[in-house]
């Protein structure tokens, strides 16, 4: 009976211990806009762009991809692309991506989110926050 | 007997769980400044840019040169911290045809590929080209 007593005991000490921990609720694809709950956060992944990255000319191209927070404008991924011109032709093409998806975004309950500019929608994983 | 060895079993589990422990507390987003408070610590986790991550590189008709730097920087203790800069440029020919395309190129360097961690009594925010500082506080557990 006591063993069972001391280990229900550890049981209880490691659960209470788990306070302020996250635990996964759902994984949501998030379009028009959405707000942040109560008592959870959300943690955005990636997106989901809706066209390409870039032009398949030689021409010039800026493409933007923007998710709205709190409905600002948040530029996600931007691209540059352009020819290099030489005599009467093209030599190759200069061009840059550069975003900010290389590590999560993380929001707290009462924010606004929903995708902008050459996004179809925000991958997002919802967590529960344990009181 | 048993019920002290349980008590101190209890006690014994307790305490080597809590040494060192960070905690979850809240997620934060930053933009004018803050100051890490006392008994937490910040895990920067990324940002939010407020504005185009590059200059158009394209550049006009008798205009020798387009593009640019752009930087995205917070403050750290009022210190600036460059998490990105990304260049472009289009340079028109040498040779007074600056109607026509010429040389162009681009690069992006970005140092934020890891989280940062900041202590108590670090201030943060966001600066050029920044919406939002991403961070996540957590509780030292004594």
């Amino acid at each position: 009976m006591n063993r069972i007593i001391s280990l229900l005991f550890l049981v209880f000490s490691i659960s209470t211990w788990s306070q302020g921990n996250l635990q996964f609720n759902q994984v949501k694809l998030v379009s028009s806009q959405e707000t942040v709950p109560a008592g959870k956060v959300w943690k955005i992944e990636n997106i989901l762009p809706s066209v390409r990255p870039t032009t398949t000319s030689w021409g010039n191209a800026t493409v933007d991809f923007i998710i709205n927070i709190n409905n600002q404008a948040v530029y996600y991924l931007s691209s540059e692309s352009k020819g290099n011109l030489y005599g009467n032709g093209t030599t190759g093409i200069a061009a840059i991506t550069a975003g900010i998806g290389n590590s999560p975004l993380w929001i707290p309950a009462g924010t606004l989110l929903s995708a902008g500019t050459n996004v179809f929608s925000i991958s997002v994983i919802e967590f529960n926050i344990i009181p | 007997m048993s019920r002290i060895l349980s008590f101190l079993f209890l006690i014994f589990t307790l305490s080597i769980w809590s040494q060192g422990n960070l905690q979850f507390n809240q997620v934060k987003l930053v933009s004018t400044q803050e100051t890490v408070p006392a008994g937490k610590v910040w895990k920067m986790e990324n940002y939010m840019p407020a504005s185009q991550l590059a200059i158009d590189i394209n550049r006009q008709p008798n205009i020798a040169v387009a593009g640019g730097t752009k930087n995205f920087i917070v403050l750290i203790n009022g210190n600036q911290v460059f998490l990105q800069t990304t260049i472009t440029r289009e340079v028109g020919r040498n040779d007074g045809y600056w109607s026509q395309d010429g040389y162009a190129a681009a690069s992006d360097f970005k140092t934020l590929n890891l989280p940062y961690w900041f202590p108590a009594g670090t201030t943060v925010a966001a600066s050029t080209n920044i919406l939002y500082v991403n961070v996540i506080e957590f509780n030292i557990v004594p």
